[in-house]
């Protein structure tokens, strides 16, 4: 043990001025910011009950109809009515139900964040190499380092679990709307300009859309790693498909964490092909454009 | 060296046999193998677990690792597989169906209570809600005060705290809430782990806000933020053998049963290493003064490993009594 690296700092001192100061933040501005949240976390909850109040047929015909309007393909309309059906038949409708909840207030919100911070890093490059650290910080920080002060913070139960998940669903979207409006071909861009096109109209009426498809792209990757969230999401009182999980590891039993499991894996098909789709169907519709 | 082994084996097996006297022969780990101590995620039983391996390596000379591993599936390895050898703090009404089942096999034994006050589960309060609201003195008031404990997210409610998922407290939660009548006022909000429970007593207790829920003692937050386990019934065998059943039909209210909190053993230990399974049968520490070590190691930001280390440097007293003054004097030499 000679050989250890040498106390350069004083850390336990440095840590406990950390935790003090963290203590003192929770104390003064704990309830402040869970009342902030309040409207969120009672749009999330009216959400979860409406969801789980209609009919199951209603859900999956809604999610049938949505898979035909992004795809036009009935083969993609027929997979994801019948996995809707399979989450049923494995028992945990309602635990999806709440699943899906968070994961559409939790997606939208990431996407709400993360494309204006795409589209302003595709215009500055100031602002793109002060960002790409801090998501690649983001991605790589362990979630429970955020995840417990952020119970601390906000109180158990969805709101940390929400917060959690953007922080760690949104980069994908964030990187490739920057990279999508960055790839758009510059003499395109040119030959609008020439026409005399402001800077906004060359963003919205021609990188925007022609990025459209990668930008698709990063959210459906957004949506997937919402997803995967759910069962660390559950490990702070989120409830849902993750909650079946842990239960399930705890008790050790298998059956019942493969089911829940099954779920998560049937929810994250049914998104995936919906999102993905219409990414696709977007692409072939700025093909003859070119 | 086998054969050294044997003949010390022999002796420690004889000294055993006649009442366990300490004497001049020196103490020896009595397997060259490794001995696997499970090291739990709470404090305390992590804590322990370095102890043991402190004094397992330090006094004894054996090979001591550690594995680690929750309630649940340490037993269940331990019941399987023989590994790991050594559980300082398992809560036997945890598992209890593995436990009897290992009783049945002779997988596993206690070699003794590790805590001498037995473990405190319960629903517990800060204690300034006490002091706010005499009304409420035990479970059964709650009903009638849910107003203390309810939230901003549900304010028709009050919010119960209930045990993490899969733990046994969980279905006694479940069927005590339910016995106690509770749906009517109370919402019982699951936390999904111990650490998101910890959290939400350490916000409570930051902003002087009410909590009621389920936790243990002893361990360091009962120590760190006064928690009062509310009043409640002496506990029924009958009753409670119902509450720890998630198919319960008609659960009746009743106290919780004093934890029972076993140093569990595998059952090879006590052939091939019987000095050390001697050592464990005493293993015992009293629950105030661990719930202080740990209110310590709390403060101070300790690693269990450093837990471990104090403990075993300023309460002597306490371990001094588990081995023979030999292996005492080993220990000591090696802090």
């Amino acid at each position: 043990m000679d050989q250890s690296f040498p106390d350069l700092f004083d850390l336990k001192s440095i840590s406990r001025f950390v935790d003090d100061a963290f203590n003192q933040i929770v104390g003064t501005y704990g309830r402040t910011l869970e009342a902030i949240f309040l409207p969120v976390l009672k749009l999330l909850n009216g959400l979860e009950k409406g969801l789980q109040s209609l009919p199951w047929w209603v859900i999956l015909l809604a999610l049938a109809a949505l898979a035909w309007v992004s795809s036009r393909s009935w083969k993609t309309v027929v997979l994801v009515a019948l996995l809707t059906f399979g989450l049923g038949v494995l028992g945990v409708w309602e635990p999806a139900m709440a699943t899906i909840a968070l994961m559409l207030v939790s997606t939208i919100l990431a996407i709400l964040i993360g494309l204006p911070i795409g589209i302003a890093m595709s215009r500055s490059k100031t602002m793109q190499s002060v960002t790409l650290p801090v998501l690649d910080i983001m991605q790589t920080l362990p979630i429970f380092i955020y995840l417990i002060p952020f119970v601390m913070l906000f109180g158990p139960g969805k709101i940390p679990a929400l917060l959690a998940t953007i922080v760690f669903a949104v980069p994908p979207v964030i990187r490739l709307t920057n990279l999508g409006i960055r790839q758009v071909d510059p003499e395109t861009v040119e030959a609008v300009e020439s026409f005399g096109a402001a800077p906004m109209q060359v963003l919205f009426s021609v990188q925007i859309p022609l990025a459209l498809p990668t930008i698709m792209a990063g959210i459906n990757q957004t949506t997937m790693m919402a997803l995967s969230m759910v069962v660390i999401a559950s490990m702070i009182g989120a409830g849902g498909l993750g909650y079946q999980v842990l239960q399930g590891i705890q008790r050790l039993e298998v059956s019942r964490g493969l089911l829940a499991g099954l779920g998560i894996v049937f929810l994250a098909i049914i998104f995936d092909r919906i999102v993905q789709s219409f990414g696709r169907r977007m692409q072939k519709s700025l093909k003859p454009g070119e | 060296m086998n054969g050294l082994h044997k003949i010390f084996g022999v002796a420690a097996l004889a000294t055993f046999a006649l009442g366990g006297t300490t004497t001049a022969q020196a103490a020896d780990c009595g397997t060259a193998g490794t001995v696997t101590i499970a090291e739990m995620t709470w404090l305390s039983a992590a804590s322990l677990a370095y102890v043991t391996q402190r004094v397992l390596q330090d006094g004894y000379g054996c090979d001591a690792q550690l594995v680690p591993g929750d309630t649940v599936p340490t037993a269940t390895s331990m019941l399987n597989r023989g590994q790991p050898n050594i559980a300082p703090e398992l809560w036997v009404s945890t598992v209890q169906t593995i436990w009897d089942d290992a009783q049945a096999k002779g997988a596993f034994y206690k070699a003794g209570d590790i805590f001498a006050g037995g473990g405190e589960e319960g629903w517990w309060v800060p204690d300034y809600v006490l002091a706010d609201n005499p009304e409420l003195k035990t479970i059964e008031d709650l009903k009638a005060n849910w107003k203390i404990f309810a939230t901003a997210e549900n304010p028709e409610q009050g919010r119960l705290f209930g045990s993490p998922p899969g733990w046994g407290s969980e279905i006694i939660a479940i069927n005590l809430f339910k016995a106690l009548g509770l749906g009517e006022t109370f919402e019982l909000f699951s936390p999904g782990s111990g650490e998101n429970l910890k959290a939400s007593i350490a916000r409570a207790v930051g902003q002087r806000e009410a909590f009621v829920g389920y936790y243990w003692g002893p361990s360091d937050v009962i120590g760190k933020y006064k928690m009062v386990r509310l009043g409640m019934p002496e506990s029924d065998p009958v009753k409670y053998a119902c509450l720890v059943d998630a198919n319960c039909e008609n659960p009746q209210v009743t106290g919780w049963a004093k934890g029972q909190i076993a140093v569990a053993v595998t059952t090879d230990i006590k052939t091939s290493a019987p000095d050390v399974s001697e050592f464990l049968a005493k293993m015992q520490v009293p629950n105030d003064q661990i719930s202080t070590v740990l209110a310590w190691g709390d403060d101070n930001k300790a690693t269990p490993e450093e837990v471990a280390v104090y403990f075993l440097k300023n309460y002597e007293a306490i371990w001094t009594t588990w081995v023979p003054a030999d292996v005492a004097d080993k220990i000591r030499a090696s802090l």
